[in-house]
């Protein structure tokens, strides 16, 4: 027995550390009460799967059993310290300490790309479930919802409401929502989607327009983001975001004020280059259908270019639409095919749109 | 009886615990918040670990599984409870669901504040000891049931002494193996403590804050001492309003400036902080101090606080 070391003893009955000498080999630890070893008296035998080791200040502690009651201490400078670290130490095999003996910087990239990822899944996977799961009719049901509370504070037309809904009823815009309409008395020129069917148009924009093909291009473009669900999955996309900004900030209640503000960014939504093209594609596809020139969109276009420098509110339809000249030009290739088909006027459409005028 | 000096100092490094809650994160994440159990086992490892009290340090031994059987059992009863108000409200049956869920949670929260302090006292060693809360839930219960109304229908007045009677109750029955914790603080006192730093807060632009801070630390901790027969052990404040001063706008900065990262360094030097001003003197002979607490390993309690969200708050 050469290698007997002089520790503290703690016995987890009296909190006073005891002298004791302990010596340890590859089972576990061996410890007797004392100052000189006595091969007659008790010793005490701790195997290494109940030990832990810890340092504190300039001491290693090891503690002897799972409730930590029983424990020696001694200086972490001794010369067996290293030893017996390692012979403790060698079970710990699993991710979480292989991880705490990575570097910090690294640990830091994990962490971020990490989040990053997290981030993306949640931002795609919520608004492709949320597609999924929510069907047209509870689409409808809470855009209703949406619109109610959007029109509180608003001046509606109903007159000129009646009219365009009737315009709208003559023409084949959906198959899967009802599409209803409003006129608002604003003279911003302007007109949005609400998911679910409801289209609101500003009386500016009412104003701006010349005939009524125009007027069908852009009742073609508002349906084509409904039929394509372009406002959910958009809502969707920043409640997700917002949910992980919650969680990050551990403010549940955030999720409620996040649906409501993206009801209210409705008015000014901002789609990508890509979905509004889409849009415009959609629309002018309802057109032809409604046996209308595809062109009219690009007049839609034209007619609201001329009016933006007019309309001084910075949130206007045209800057919400960005890049109207590349979108132009997409109506105008679309359209080509259609350069010699003839589209007979619609004395339906015609006579409303003298009347809405 | 010798008259003593104590020290308690906090030792832990920002750096250890950044790293401790980076790795922290990196498991909650991959394994979608079912590693929380663990890592928070981990954290008040380190906490306690560092925390030394005359040479000896605190041990936490809870450990990830006994919170993890806490964590699903206050989950489901969460969720039992959550899922029954959902349900009454879809039924139009708004008010009875919301009028069940602070009746429900009125009852939860002073049992799994029972429960929380049982698991957390017992995990907790010092110098082989255990500490221990004998308190009775049924009197714990009934305090806080008598607490709420009595808030309620005094608009908040009765705030003060409500708080002061549970942290009577929850102190005085901390023990620390044969040793007792007790508590003087009463209502009065607290509330117009309150009002002074309040008022006073107002007045001065809310420079007085720091102050007001100070008296409800030292309210605290000068109200507190550990007793063991014949023989106290008596704990003083000897922060200043200044102290407190230079640590709220020296954390604020930190945290503003570092984007958050310095958090586990706020924290770790909020630590150092309050504990270096504490001054522990008295008739207590620690190494006498005998084994008498049992051991106790249901976590529920510490895991609805969790959900809850209201920590460990004495």
């Amino acid at each position: 027995m050469d290698n007997i070391q002089q520790v503290d003893f703690f016995d987890g009955l009296q909190a006073g550390p005891k002298h004791a000498l302990m010596y340890f080999n590859a089972a576990g630890i061996s410890i007797q009460l004392g100052a000189y070893w006595n091969k007659e008296a008790t010793v005490l035998f701790f195997p290494y799967q109940q030990c832990n080791i810890q340092k504190t200040g300039n001491k290693l502690i090891v503690f002897l059993n799972k409730n930590a009651t029983n424990y020696i201490s001694f200086s972490a400078d001794a010369i067996f310290a290293i030893d017996l670290k390692q012979k403790i130490n060698q079970k710990d095999q699993s991710f979480a300490a292989s991880l705490l003996r990575m570097n910090v910087f690294s640990l830091f990239i994990l962490v971020v790309i990490l989040l990053a990822g997290v981030y993306w899944g949640i931002s795609t996977i919520v608004p492709w479930a949320g597609l999924k799961l929510i069907k047209p009719s509870t689409e409808t049901e809470l855009g209703e919802k949406m619109y109610q509370s959007m029109m509180q504070g608003e001046t509606i037309d109903h007159q000129r409401t009646k009219l365009l809904q009737a315009f709208a009823k003559s023409m084949k815009l959906s198959n899967n929502y009802p599409i209803k309409l409003t006129v608002v008395k604003n003279r911003e020129v302007n007109a949005y989607a609400i998911p679910g069917g409801n289209i609101v148009v500003y009386s500016g924009i009412l104003k701006a327009m010349k005939s009524p093909d125009e007027l069908a291009a852009l009742l073609g473009h508002e349906t084509a983001h409904i039929n394509d669900r372009h406002s959910l999955r958009s809502i969707l996309r920043s409640a997700a975001t917002g949910l992980i900004v919650s969680v990050v900030l551990n403010d549940i209640s955030g999720i409620f004020s996040i649906v409501v503000e993206n009801a209210e960014g409705l008015r000014t939504m901002h789609f990508s280059r890509g979905i509004e093209k889409s849009a415009d594609e959609e629309g002018m596809k309802i057109l032809i259908k409604n046996n209308i020139h595809p062109l009219a969109m690009k007049k839609l276009m034209q007619r609201l270019k001329e009016n933006s420098p007019e309309i001084p509110e910075v949130l206007s339809f045209m800057q919400s639409h960005p890049a109207t000249d590349e979108r132009i030009k997409h109506a105008t290739e679309f359209a080509v095919p259609y350069k010699n088909s003839s589209f007979a006027p619609n004395p339906v459409l015609d006579s409303i749109w003298s009347a809405l005028k | 009886m010798e008259y003593n000096k104590y020290s308690l100092v906090f030792k832990g490094r920002g750096f250890e615990y950044f790293k401790i809650q980076l790795v922290n994160i990196i498991l909650t994440t991959i394994t979608l918040g079912l590693y929380y159990p663990w890592a928070k086992a981990r954290a008040l490892h380190f906490f306690y670990a560092n925390t030394v009290f005359n040479e000896q340090p605190f041990v936490f031994t809870g450990t990830g599984e006994q919170m993890f059987k806490g964590f699903i059992k206050a989950f489901l009863i969460l969720v039992t409870v959550y899922g029954l108000v959902i349900y009454l409200t879809l039924n139009e049956q708004e008010l009875v669901g919301i009028a069940l869920l602070y009746i429900i949670l009125l009852f939860i929260i002073p049992l799994a504040i029972h429960g929380s302090y049982r698991y957390r006292f017992a995990k907790t060693i010092w110098s082989g000891i255990r500490f221990g809360y004998m308190g009775d839930k049924w009197e714990l219960l009934m305090l806080c049931i008598k607490g709420t109304f009595l808030t309620i229908a005094t608009i908040g007045i009765y705030g003060a002494w409500f708080a002061m009677n549970l942290r009577r109750y929850l102190l005085c029955n901390i023990k620390v193996g044969d040793a007792r914790f007790s508590y003087k603080g009463v209502g009065g006192e607290y509330f117009w403590l309150n009002v002074k730093g309040y008022l006073l807060s107002i007045f001065t632009f809310g420079i007085y804050f720091f102050w007001w801070q100070k008296d409800l630390f030292a309210y605290f901790i000068n109200n507190l001492r550990l007793t063991k027969g014949d023989q106290t052990m008596l704990l003083k404040s000897k922060a200043t309003g200044g102290d407190f001063l230079a640590l709220i706008m020296v954390n604020l900065l930190l945290f503003v400036f570092t984007l958050g990262l310095a958090t586990p360094w706020i924290v770790v030097r909020s630590m150092r902080f309050l504990f270096s001003n504490i001054v522990l003197d008295g008739t207590i002979a620690f190494d006498e101090l005998r084994q008498t607490q049992e051991n106790f390993d249901d976590a529920t309690g510490e895991d609805i606080t969790d959900f809850l969200d209201f920590g460990f708050i004495i």
